[in-house]
């Protein structure tokens, strides 16, 4: 595994993936919350499983181009998910990928810190 | 002797207060649409723009009676019964026909009735949907005596049933044995039975009946026909028909299914009067049908015609007169005129006198396309109400560039190879685009009017449909070949026809939005006080823009605070909006689409808004069977 500061990062993104998981299961069985059994919200269980995965991985694996290319595609299912949030009005899950952006953010800056080193 | 006077001035003042103050208490709601005017107006002022805000759930009920559909099972639930309050207890009736009594503070049921009816049995033929239920209460009770306060609901086989509102018993005095057979008066073409989904009525000690049928599968089906009957003992009075008599045996329909309205003081009742069959190929009725997709004005105890006017001619799009037209009294030119406001499928507001019919903002006849199918003669003219600015415009909004590029252009392409020359263009064989169709413009809902101030509130669709015929042989074949795919047989027509949403292949809509507005009007001059998309749409749980608005089922209700209540949008949730901006202030999501009116009561000094949300697979396919009462905090 990769140094602390960098582990933070990615473990953000992991703690928002499982954020975001609970929140999307919720509102999928739950017939008040207005998107129960909605194609919207099983996208989203299914994106946030996928970046789970991805978040795990990166994690052990700490860098390389797997690494890297995993780190990408967690960018585009945080921006993807966020937007399925916005429409399918859900505040927290756009309040997750605000967490997994900011580790990504944190990943990101560690990172380039540690070229810069 | 002053304290005496004292005394007795306030024993008087009391005695003349408590009428009042019982009024007050109680703020009724005794009728699908609020009072039998047709106003859905509530005196109620508890709950005003300030405070509605802190509005909550007081109480919430499921009554168990929703069917979600699927393969061998009994279609989709549409409840779109707006609940009573009235003899203190809240009652609502289920797409199963029972009623049930609730108490109006807690959500705890009293008792429930169950209708017998073919409807609720498994692998029912025909879909659950009710309207609600009519009250009536004799003038002079019979103490000690049951069914002296009376509830009716109807059934999908043509059954009214009594119940003595206290009990929840059926009055044996009504009917046989408290179900009157209304399917014994169904003796021409009797192709499928009267389904009873709206309530009838109230006026006096009499009921007034209509019925509602089954749409484009045969061209003589059941000619219109509406009852007077005794509210006691369910005794015909009398009867009108709407079919000309050489015509009924071929033409069925243009029947009354919406709610109707009732002006006690005046002997009048009015009727709003759907299209004749076939809908949408008229080449086999090209004789006068006066009746046919009108306002119809009777006596109320006799039945006899009092006044008509036809709002389509030759009616070839479906465009039933589809809701209680609103009976309101405008003060004008120093004047006051008894009006009445038929609001339509076709997005006009008809404001007529509506002791003489005569119009009080003009209509024009205006010159209309005309078909190209063989047999059809269109009519040359159609009216056209100018003011108040219909709720629907003209010509078709524009391809929505969004659903065109998503689709690959194909909005584009089949718009090109329709036929549209804007309202009231024919049917044709190859596709005409219609807007407002059918389902569009204003619902059954109607709208709500604030009688101190003619305020005129009214929520409205923009829709698009298409409707193609197809020529006998060819859907023969067709039906064949796809199954019920093909469209509606309309048999003994020599037409079939096929209608269905200008959508792009992933569902979206091909036209501009907004989708729905809600409106205002001021009755005193016409004008359009303001108009706004209202409510959102909801694809795949998505929500998009509050621009868009959403298409909506079911109307809006009125309260004295300057407060609308209104559920109907796509989005499951109910909203207040303030009546002098048309701006909401407050939203709550239920479990579906509150597709039915809502009702306002006041009890033990607290004000109530009591949504029933049960879902309508026109709007949207989630149904349910949640009624829900809100009230301010304690």
């Amino acid at each position: 595994m990769g140094s602390l500061s960098r582990g933070r990062g990615t473990w953000f993104i992991i703690l928002a993936s499982i954020t975001g998981l609970a929140v999307s299961l919720y509102d999928y069985v739950t017939p008040e919350s207005g998107i129960d059994q909605s194609g919207g919200v099983l996208l989203v269980i299914v994106a946030m499983g996928l970046m789970l995965c991805a978040g795990l991985v990166v994690a052990l694996l700490g860098s390389g181009l797997v690494a890297g290319i995993l780190l990408f595609l967690i960018l585009l299912d945080i921006a993807g998910t966020a937007t399925a949030g916005y429409f399918l009005e859900s505040p927290l899950l756009m309040g997750a990928m605000l967490i997994a952006a900011i580790g990504w953010i944190l990943r990101l800056s560690v990172r380039a810190q540690r070229n810069r080193q | 002797m002053k304290n005496r006077f004292s005394q007795r001035a306030c024993l008087l003042a009391a005695a003349l207060l408590w009428p009042a103050a019982a009024r007050a208490e109680g703020q009724d709601w005794s009728d699908f649409n609020g009072n039998a005017m047709g106003q859905k107006y509530s005196t109620a002022s508890q709950i005003t723009p300030a405070n509605v805000k802190n509005l909550g759930v007081a109480w919430s009920l499921h009554t168990g009676d929703v069917s979600y559909g699927g393969a061998g099972k009994m279609p989709k639930t549409q409840w779109q019964s707006t609940p009573l309050f009235v003899n203190n207890t809240v009652y609502v009736s289920t797409p199963f026909f029972r009623i049930f009594a609730i108490e109006p503070d807690t959500g705890k049921v009293k008792w429930i009735y169950a209708a017998k009816t073919m409807s609720n049995e498994p692998n029912a033929k025909f879909r659950g949907r009710n309207r609600g239920m009519a009250y009536w209460a004799a003038a002079n009770p019979v103490a000690g005596q049951s069914c002296q306060k009376m509830l009716y609901i109807g059934t999908v086989e043509g059954q009214l049933h009594a119940i003595d509102a206290d009990s929840g018993q059926l009055c044996q005095g009504f009917g046989n044995h408290g179900i009157l057979n209304v399917n014994q008066w169904n003796t021409i073409n009797p192709k499928f039975p009267f389904e009873l989904n709206q309530p009838p009525v109230v006026y006096k000690d009499m009921l007034v009946l209509g019925w509602a049928g089954i749409d484009s599968l045969w061209q003589a089906s059941p000619p219109g026909s509406v009852f007077g009957l005794d509210a006691r003992t369910g005794t015909k009075r009398w009867d009108f028909q709407t079919i000309p008599e050489n015509m009924r045996n071929k033409i069925g329909t243009a029947n009354v299914w919406a709610a109707m309205s009732v002006d006690v003081a005046n002997g009048m009742v009015y009727l709003p009067v759907s299209s004749p069959e076939n809908n949408f190929y008229g080449g086999d009725r090209l004789q006068d049908m006066p009746y046919a997709t009108s306002v119809t004005a009777l006596h109320a105890d006799t039945g006899q015609v009092a006044w008509v006017r036809q709002l389509v001619h030759h009616d070839l799009w479906d465009l039933d007169t589809n809701s209680a037209p609103t009976l309101v009294n405008i003060p004008k030119d120093g004047k006051t005129i008894p009006a009445l406001v038929q609001a339509t499928k076709q997005g006009f507001l008809f404001v007529l006198n509506r002791l003489t019919g005569e119009p009080i903002y003009p209509i024009v006849e205006k010159p209309v396309p005309k078909s190209n199918v063989p047999g059809e003669i269109a009519s040359a003219t159609q009216p056209w109400v100018p003011t108040p600015a219909p709720t629907v415009g003209d010509r078709f909004p524009g391809i929505f560039k969004v659903a065109d590029w998503a689709g690959g252009g194909q909005c584009s392409r089949d718009y090109a190879s329709y036929r549209d020359e804007g309202r009231f263009t024919p049917p044709s064989t190859g596709g005409t685009v219609v807007m407002p169709p059918t389902a569009g413009g204003v619902e059954w809902g109607g709208g709500a009017v604030d009688p101190t101030t003619q305020t005129y509130v009214v929520n409205s669709s923009n829709l698009v449909r298409i409707y193609q015929l197809i020529a006998r042989n060819e859907f023969n074949a067709l039906e064949k070949k796809i199954g019920p795919a093909a469209g509606s047989p309309n048999f003994g027509s020599p037409y079939a026809s096929r209608t269905f949403n200008f959508f792009n292949q992933w569902g979206m809509p091909c036209w501009n939005p907004p989708y729905g507005t809600l409106s205002s009007y001021d009755l005193k001059t016409g004008k359009l006080l303001w108009r706004h998309p209202f409510g959102q749409v909801q694809q795949w749980g998505f929500y998009m823009p509050e621009s868009w608005g959403s298409v909506t089922i079911g109307g809006p209700v009125i309260t004295k605070s300057g407060l609308i209540f209104i559920g109907a949008s796509m989005d499951s949730r109910v909203r207040a909006v303030d009546l002098r901006t048309g701006n909401v202030l407050w939203k709550h999501l239920v479990a579906a689409p509150a597709v039915a009116t809502p009702a306002v009561y006041t009890y033990k000094g607290r004000q109530y808004v009591l949504f029933a949300a049960g879902g309508n697979n026109l709007v949207s396919p989630r149904v349910g069977d949640q009624l829900v009462a809100f009230t301010l905090p304690n």
